[in-house]
């Protein structure tokens, strides 16, 4: 008897710990979502912090540690950096993934640049350029550059990275448009292209379209010449699902970088990479949990970035599918949505309402009037269409956290309507084949950030008819001719107006339907200098470095 | 002897066998390919299909098998279809990462699993024995992921004694071998216990003790030596587990072992990443229980006595 209520009261104990420890979680957790729950406003008011806005919609909480350098400055040797997603492969002209062009931004250079922080196109490793006529570019190299293997850079490397990248996977639809490469002397280049194309110099600005060196790709084997570039940055080692040491280059024709070594550790999870950042453990962690960002804004020694991101999320409707092959219906789906409440649910405030096909960073970007949410209009909607008791259908997303959360607030949005929605989420690969152009879902939660590589890859894309993510299916001649139009038009005026036409078209269309503009979160320790804005999801980190105190 | 391990690993053919084609066979059921991983939203439909075919991924499954075997026999794991990597070289570096941990888990896991069993068995029915089980059931009922983080919280981030991440040195294996450990200690616990309290009760060990030989003593050298057995196995057995990876822990505290290589080659449809990590994983499996096999002979007179007969 003694026996059994010594074992109750262990028990005991031990239940009221694990309660305990429970109900301590979920309060962090709780407090987390409150601080973070009303937006960053609460993060001004919860912290002594500064709060600063940095323009396009940027807020910086926590400031930078001012810092003076002289001659005689010690810079820390080594920054380490967690992004969200490993870094694959070194191919550069094949390969799709965030953190590996975020990688070729520091290992290579483009003939041109995109400042990020200052919206405009600027020279890299062209000095000058000129539209010489519709289909014709010129580009004045600059001299004295290196490759990592000693080689100089000069207009025969431009040729060799152009016509290579038209048969390679990922540079092919940036290079696709480009007929000829001209070499007028060692450090000129034309740029012959087939037709008009007004987005040729955004495509320049790709990680997919860095410059290769020429003699690398004569002297070694592939994989190797895949690793000298011009950038700042040389590859060093690489440990597949643990970390790529990147090492500086001491011959960059900008200069040396002030840190001698930048480290990209794969830390998966979420939790584990914030408390590495709060250890001091790596200086940088790219998309800390949504619900812990307040650790981050509350700690005097982090800086917390929130960056409005490329990708707007959105649902398609599949024309394919009945009953999404209606339009009154697509219609009644586009009024049934509250974005509002999907934002605060899903992202915990933490994202901006969006009701466009174009993002707002696109200097095409104009205001369209989109369906509001109004469920009476969309019940009276699918009533008009022949649904007057809605009807079955089922929505698909990949597994990552966000889709299934989106998945299921359009699910009890649309219960409202009476569309009974049954939820299929699936992991990546399998998603990817079913979602794919021809596909039978017949509503899916997708996510499109192609918007830095120019207006025409922003549209064609989703919306023309041999679009690579034409997951709606959309085939409409309207469309596919004022895409067209739009890319060979060389009249900016009329351009606009093009795109202007078309955004109001599709969003009247409504096989894609616009929900957010999601938000890129990073934590920074305050010591760190230089980090700017990214382009898409691809870092910009040459010049980051920290003073050694 | 001899002739009982060469036949041990002759039985691994067909192992190998057996397992390369389920692996290939299961990999191929799932939807969508490597293809639908790396192209991204780059690729046209028709550029996917080119693709497609230049891996040779539109082969019927028997070409595609056959293939992968011919490689195979020749020793040639092939190279990954996504980082284009040598999977045998991968798999090797990330080889001693695993090593590290499972070796580190286990001997975390009899340090807390044989006292506490001893303890448990030599006070049967007493609150020693109801307190080792409750620690016993808790490590195996609290998720590892938890268990993880919160060591990370406690042990990295508010006492700044260890590492939260990777593998540098020896002191960053503490926290993910407790983690592991805690897990793997309950059964051997149990283990422990059951197999004492059998051996507890044997004659020679009441003969031990009323020729004069202290209570320590009997515990140690006679009663333990002989309960070890189906502790070796156990144990043995979680090692094994334990190289194929922990993938949870792994991924927790970013730890560069196979089981996250195996998770993430399985996510990308990396079929011959998956493949080749399985088959060596299999195989160094097989290759621990053949020398646990083979200690017991150590152990145990008896069964040496057999083998050599």
């Amino acid at each position: 008897m003694n026996n059994k209520k010594a074992l109750a009261l262990i028990l005991c104990i031990c239940l009221t710990f694990v309660f305990l420890a429970g109900c301590s979680g979920s309060q962090s957790t709780g407090a987390g979502s409150t601080s973070t729950g009303s937006d960053t406003n609460n993060l001004e008011t919860s912290s002594e912090k500064p709060v600063t806005e940095i323009k396009k919609g940027v807020i910086v909480t926590g400031k930078a540690v001012d810092v003076k350098e002289d001659e005689n400055t010690v810079y820390q040797k080594r920054i380490t950096i967690a992004p969200a997603l490993d870094f694959t492969s070194m191919d550069v002209q094949n390969e799709a993934g965030g953190t590996a062009k975020s990688v070729f931004f520091l290992v290579f250079n483009n003939l041109v640049e995109y400042d990020t922080m200052n919206s405009k196109i600027v020279s890299g490793l062209a000095e000058s350029w000129e539209q010489i006529s519709d289909t014709l570019w010129e580009f004045k190299l600059r001299q004295g550059v290196k490759f990592h293997d000693g080689s100089d850079f000069t207009a025969k490397d431009v040729k060799f990275t152009i016509e290579r990248g038209k048969n390679q996977s990922a540079a092919k639809s940036k290079f696709n448009t480009i007929e000829e490469v001209i070499i007028v002397d060692d450090y000129t280049v034309q740029l012959k292209l087939t037709a008009p194309d007004n987005d040729i110099i955004y495509k320049l600005c790709e990680a997919n379209t860095v410059m290769l060196s020429s003699n690398a790709f004569a002297t070694l084997p592939e994989e190797e010449a895949n690793k000298i570039g011009t950038g700042p940055y040389k590859y060093n080692e690489w440990v597949q699902g643990d970390y790529l040491s990147l090492i500086r280059f001491d011959d960059y024709w900008e200069g040396a970088k002030k840190t001698e070594e930048i480290v990209i550790r794969h830390i998966p999870e979420a939790s584990s990479r914030l408390i590495a950042l709060q250890t001091g453990e790596i200086e940088i962690c790219i998309d800390p949990p949504a619900v812990d960002l307040h650790y981050v804004a509350e700690d005097k020694n982090l800086v917390l970035w929130q960056i409005p991101s490329t990708n707007i999320r959105h649902i398609i409707l599949n024309l394919n599918v009945e009953p999404f092959n209606n339009k009154l219906v697509r219609q009644a789906v586009a009024h049934a949505i509250n974005r509002e409440d999907l934002i605060a649910i899903v992202y915990e405030g933490n994202a901006t309402p969006h009701y466009n096909v174009m993002h707002t960073i696109s200097e095409f970007y104009v205001d369209v009037d989109c369906p509001e949410f109004n469920p009476e209009k969309a019940k009276a909607l699918l009533a008009e269409a022949g649904y007057p008791n809605g009807f079955k259908t089922t929505i698909y997303s990949s597994s990552g956290t966000v889709q299934k959360a989106v998945a299921s607030v359009i699910q009890a949005q649309l219960k409202e309507i009476g569309i009974d929605v049954e939820i299929q989420s699936l992991e990546t690969a399998t998603f990817n084949a079913g979602v794919a152009p021809g596909g039978t879902y017949p509503i899916a939660v997708d996510g499109w950030g192609g918007h830095t590589i120019g207006p025409d890859n922003a549209l064609r894309s989703p919306f023309h008819s041999d679009g690579n993510i034409n997951r709606s299916n959309i085939k409409d001649k309207k469309v596919d001719e004022m895409i067209d139009a739009a890319l060979s038009t060389s009249n900016y005026e009329e351009r606009a107006k093009i795109y202007a036409e078309l955004q109001q078209y599709l969003i009247n269309n409504c096989n894609w339907i616009p929900l957010a503009i999601e938000q890129i979160n990073v934590g920074m320790k305050a010591e760190l200098q230089g980090f700017e804005l990214p382009l898409g999801l691809h870092h910009h980190l040459r010049n980051i470095y920290i003073v050694e105190k | 002897m001899y002739k009982y391990i060469i036949k041990r690993l002759l039985l691994l053919i067909p192992i190998m066998l057996a397992v390369s084609f389920i692996v290939f066979f299961i990999t191929d059921l799932a939807p969508g390919d490597v293809v639908d991983i790396i192209s991204g939203t780059e690729m046209s439909v028709e550029d996917k299909e080119k693709l497609r075919e230049e891996m040779g991924l539109n082969d019927p499954f028997v070409i595609r098998y056959f293939r992968y075997m011919s490689g195979l026999v020749r020793g040639d794991l092939g190279i990954s279809l996504v980082t284009k990597k040598d999977v045998f070289q991968v798999y090797i570096s990330r080889l001693p990462a695993t090593l590290k941990l499972a070796t580190a888990g286990t001997v975390v896991a009899l340090s807390i699993a044989i006292p506490l069993g001893i303890t448990a068995a030599v006070h049967q029915n007493s609150w020693r024995d109801s307190g080792s089980m409750v620690l016993g059931l808790l490590g195996l009922s609290i998720p590892t992921f938890w268990l993880g983080l919160l060591m990370i919280i406690i042990f990295s981030l508010k006492l700044g004694w260890f590492p939260s991440i990777g593998n540098e040195g020896l002191i960053s294996v503490v926290l993910p071998a407790i983690t592991v450990g805690s897990g793997q200690a309950a059964l051997t616990m149990r283990t422990t216990r059951s197999s004492m309290l059998e051996v507890i009760r044997q004659d020679y060990l009441r003969t031990a003790r009323a020729k004069g030989v202290s209570e320590k003593v009997v515990i140690r050298k006679h009663a333990l030596k002989n309960a070890l057995i189906p502790i070796l196995t156990v144990a043995g057995n979680q090692f094994g587990i334990a190289m194929g990876g922990a993938v949870m822990t792994e991924t927790v505290f970013a730890w560069p072992g196979i089981g996250r290589l195996i998770i993430d080659s399985i996510n990308n449809r990396d079929t011959q990443m998956v493949t080749g990590a399985i088959i060596l994983t299999t195989m160094l499996s097989s290759v621990v229980i053949l020398l646990i096999d083979i200690a017991y002979a150590f152990v145990d007179p008896r069964i040496k006595a057999r083998y050599t007969k």
